[in-house]
């Protein structure tokens, strides 16, 4: 048990595929924070200027809409694997990007609190696997942030909610459809007691493909040929187009200058397999957590693409009942994220709060079968922690060899629900000796094998030759798609940021990665007053002068204003009453 | 320390759910999980075994290590109706007559109440095609059954048989025919229906239908002795759905589909009415399966191994049927149900046996040594039922 001392705060940061979120407890309970654009949501996006400088958030993802290939977005579906991006002269890695995004994210955090802020709680999809935790916790690590917990994004939407309703005693399903990953997670709440009963979702489902479907859709009644340039565009045409749908019956789009009504029926049909796939999902939760659909007292919406008309409709079909939207879907996350924060900083305010919570994949070993004399079959999935238990865990199973003489064995650690090790991950293996059958031995040639499965994740593997009372023990760390030390120092050192010139802080940066977009969409006369307002502008950043830089940046602002105006949705800030700070 | 003392409980306490989920509530915020890792794991399994009655580490505890007994049990109490016959006559034959009997005053009791189970029908006419010497008439004699008992009620005669593929070939008349017909639909009738069974229950699980995942496992495990391949597939496809006591079932399963490996080129309707015992229980559960078992070693020279085997395994078994029986009494429903296929399984079980006895003189070319450890389904492996190995020198024959 570590003693803390209080005053120290651990923000909550929820890392997600499409926005990232910050949020700190507060007085009067969680709160996210704005960025210096007054935007609560920072896009996940990572992108290299013209000028070499890299920019992450609504900067970057303009940047990406004008020159699509100097950035990445959506990378977070790409963590945990040896994938790598080319953009800006170099690789990027997936946790490199995250780790970007989570600075970006502390350094929102540290202005609005106004002190150093180094702790944080990150959350996931429940159902990342290791590999994907721990690019998780590497990211911040490279990031220069230290990981109080990696919280399942369910299980803080969980927190989110038990916290406003600390006392009451119910049955919850949250439904978190992401941008990138769909999670379903059971919990039962009663006396400040939130405790997980299951979780399971799928890692390649989310908002972005029903985007990829509707834009797919469009293209086809428009008979448009997938062009690069023109699709980014489209795409983001096609992702207001999708919001607006989740409201209204059809809605407009317009594509090279033709008007198209997309109605929300067809929108449903070509996305009815995506839509299926949510249900085996639901079902394989309620039955590992032994909840018929009676039983359940509400629906926690959560994630963005969990307000679309489908999911409604699939709700009410299949739950029989609507979801609960009345924490900010697009938040909740979040908020968790910073009650679960406040847990680690032993907070009084969260003092009568427990969480528990499940281990989503099982594991287990490697075993033969014997069928008979010297019928024996290899390549047996032989769980020990079942998905779903509580942890942490610890459990143990007994095994023996199959020969009196056969005095080794290798205990093969995997990870998954396929009953044939083939189907499952391979996390690390141990081996055991003398187990040789030896004369006047009890149980020779049995071993224990004893799995401990700790909050964060970590395995670790004990084996007890029963007849000798040797024990083995191993902490599970090879993960697939992990950097090496000698990667994380890279990773750091490129990370350590230039002296920041004022053409380098976020809004300048974002307001000239807005100007460069607008610059492509507009033409003529319009086109050449912004040219001039963003020429200025450049010149004002040049001299660092700030007053200059203020009262330029302002003219270009309501310049541009004045377009982004016609476009509405495009622009989903979120000006509320949060002083913005900065 | 009890489980309840761990939680600051009395047993009566404990046995309120309300009061056990505050306990546990509120000892929980003296061991958060986070910060008192070993104390929470404690409580954590006290309050899982009281509150959901499982014991945590259920893979030792569920399946108890029987308990070694001296002797031989004196014989068990049969039922009325087995075992009156004369001693002369071979044990299986007379075991199936009197399963025969059983299965038709189920099938009697069923179709009093209206409603008749298709598998029960489906059994009687299994068991009566054995009961014959392995002939397509007392197939035959099971339909004129069905038709003598449902004579009064055409139309439930009329859906029993439409059911079982069966009217269309009473109405095709002579009874040669029928009996060729009915071994054509033994063959492919049954297992074809099974199969679509499967395929229909694997799609209901795929959409979620389906909350007794076991009936996955129970298909492909009849399925197995027809078509292993097929019920391996089948297992792989559901296992990531399965719960953990699933699994264990998966393991029997398994089992289940190696035999039937083992079994290629046994007579087929050897291999379906193991298929059904398995269906049921692997471990047999019923005294009944003792007496074959019994009858079956006074048969067999004392010297030869498989008696060896068996009486080396036998106080185990017995061990097990009691501690099913007991289960049994508390669950009165479920009794007798099994009573027929458990004693095909006995009846199997000297079969495998009986087969294994054919290679038991050979020696058998030590196992390579494999570094992969084997899992003991709880039974030591001393105790172990060993199954027929596949004779590697015979070519399979077609059934």
């Amino acid at each position: 048990m570590t003693v803390r001392s209080s005053g120290m705060t651990v923000v909550g940061i929820d890392l997600g595929t499409t926005n990232s979120l910050v949020a700190v407890m507060g007085p009067e309970g969680p709160e996210t924070i704005a960025n210096e654009l007054g935007d609560h949501l920072t896009p996940s996006v990572v992108a290299i200027a013209e000028d070499g400088g890299v920019l992450v958030g609504r900067a970057a993802k303009d940047r990406l809409v004008a020159a699509p290939d100097s950035g990445r977005a959506f990378f977070k579906r790409d963590m945990g694997t040896p994938t790598t991006y080319r953009f800006g002269k170099r690789t990027w890695t997936p946790t490199e990007c995250s780790a970007r995004i989570l600075a970006e994210m502390a350094r929102i955090a540290e202005v609005h609190l106004g002190e150093k802020v180094d702790q944080v709680v990150v959350t996931v999809p429940a159902y990342f696997h290791d590999a994907q935790r721990q690019a998780t916790m590497e990211a911040a690590r490279i990031a220069g942030l230290k990981v109080e917990r990696i919280l399942n994004e369910p299980t803080a939407a969980a927190l989110a909610f038990g916290h406003r309703h600390r006392n009451a005693e119910a049955k919850l399903l949250v439904f978190d459809l992401g941008g990138g990953t769909f999670d379903v997670t059971l919990l039962e709440v009663f006396d400040g007691v939130i405790e997980v009963k299951a979780s399971g979702g799928e890692s390649r489902l989310g908002g972005e493909d029903y985007t990829d479907a509707l834009l797919h859709l469009v293209e086809q009644q428009a008979q448009l040929r997938a062009d690069a340039p023109g699709r980014g565009r489209l795409r983001q045409q096609v992702e207001v187009l999708k919001r607006r749908l989740a409201t209204a019956d059809q809605a407009e789009v317009v594509v090279d200058g033709r008007s198209l009504i997309i109605d929300r029926a067809a929108f449903a049909a070509a996305t009815a397999e995506l839509t299926a796939r949510l249900r085996p999902v639901v079902r394989r939760c309620l039955r590992d957590a032994n909840f018929s659909v009676e039983d359940l007292d509400d629906i926690l919406l959560v994630g963005g693409a969990s307000r679309m008309a489908q999911v409604g409709e699939f709700l009410r079909n299949d739950l029989r009942r609507a979801g609960n939207a009345s924490i900010d879907p697009d938040r909740v996350v979040a908020l968790g994220a910073a009650v679960q924060g406040a847990l680690c900083a032993d907070d009084e305010a969260v003092q009568d709060l427990v969480l528990t919570d499940v281990c989503p994949h099982t594991l287990g070993i490697e075993i033969a079968k014997q069928f008979g004399p010297g019928q024996q079959q290899s390549g047996f999935f032989s769980p020990i922690i079942d998905r779903n238990t509580t942890v942490p865990v610890s459990r143990m199973d007994r095994y023996s060899t199959f020969h009196p003489e056969q005095d080794e064995i290798e205990i093969k650690v995997f990870q998954g629900e396929g009953r044939l090790t083939a189907e499952n991950t391979l996390l690390g293996t141990l081996s055991v000796r003398g187990l040789r059958h030896r004369a006047g031995q009890e149980m020779a040639g049995v071993i224990d094998v004893r799995f401990t499965y700790d909050m964060n994740g970590i395995l670790e593997v004990e084996a007890t030759v029963v007849a000798t009372g040797k024990r083995l023990g191993k902490v599970i760390e090879s993960r697939p798609g992990s950097l090496s030390p000698a990667q994380i120092e890279e990773a750091i050192r490129r990370m350590i940021p230039l002296k920041i010139h004022p053409r380098d802080s976020l809004p300048n940066r974002a307001r000239l990665e807005r100007a460069n977009r607008l610059f492509g969409e507009l033409v003529g006369a319009a086109r050449e007053a912004l040219n001039a307002r963003v020429d200025a502008f450049e010149a004002a950043l040049e001299s660092q002068n700030p007053s200059k830089i203020q009262e330029d940046g302002a003219v270009l602002d309501s310049f541009m204003a004045h377009f982004y105006a016609e476009e509405g949705e495009q622009q989903p800030s979120r000006r509320d009453d949060d002083p913005a700070a900065g | 320390m009890e489980q309840h003392d761990i939680l600051g409980l009395s047993a009566d306490e404990a046995a309120d759910p309300a009061q056990l989920r505050r306990a546990y509530a509120r000892l929980l915020k003296q061991h958060r999980p986070d910060r008192d890792p070993a104390g929470f794991r404690r409580l954590r399994d006290a309050y899982e075994e009281l509150h959901l009655g499982v014991a945590r580490d259920y893979r030792h505890a569920s399946l108890p290590i029987a308990e070694t007994e001296p002797e031989i049990p004196s014989p068990t109490p049969l039922s009325s109706t087995s075992h009156a016959e004369p001693a002369s006559r071979p044990a299986f034959r007379t075991t199936m007559e009197s399963t025969w009997q059983e299965c038709t005053d189920a099938l009697s009791a069923q179709l009093e109440q209206q409603a008749p189970a298709h598998s029960v029908i489906a059994a009687a006419l299994a068991v009566r095609a054995w009961g014959e010497d392995y002939s397509p008439n007392g197939q035959v004699r099971a339909l004129v059954f069905l038709i003598e008992e449902l004579g009064d009620k055409p139309d439930l005669l009329d859906e029993v048989l439409t059911d079982l593929d069966l009217l269309q070939l009473a109405e095709q008349g002579g009874e040669a025919e029928i009996a060729g017909l009915l071994e054509q639909w033994e063959e492919n009738r049954k297992w074809a229906r099974l199969r679509r069974f499967g395929q229909a229950a694997q799609s209901r699980l795929r959409d979620g239908y389906i909350n007794h995942t076991d009936l996955i496992v129970t298909i492909a495990l009849a399925m197995a002795m027809r078509d292993p391949a097929l019920a391996t597939s089948l297992i792989g496809t559901s296992y990531p759905e399965l719960s953990s006591d699933q699994r264990r079932l998966v393991d029997r399963a398994d089992r289940t589909i190696a035999i039937g490996r083992a079994m290629t080129g046994w007579p087929a309707q050897v291999r379906y009415a193991l298929a059904d015992a398995l269906d049921n229980e692997i471990v047999p559960a019923d005294p009944t399966v003792l007496g074959p078992i019994k009858r079956f070693l006074a048969q067999t020279p004392k010297d030869s191994l498989i008696v060896q085997e068996v009486r080396q395994r036998l106080p185990a078994l017995s061990a097990q049927i009691r501690r099913r029986l007991v289960q049994r009494e508390r669950r009165p429903e479920v009794a007798g149900s099994g009573n027929r296929f458990l004693i095909w399984f006995g009846i199997m079980l000297i079969l495998a046996l009986s087969r294994m006895c054919s290679y038991s003189t050979r020696d058998h070319p030590p196992a390579a040594q494999q570094p992969i450890p084997f899992k003991i389904h709880a039974i030591p492996p001393s105790q172990r039922l060993e199954l027929p190995p596949t004779n590697p020198d015979s070519q399979p024959r077609s059934p």
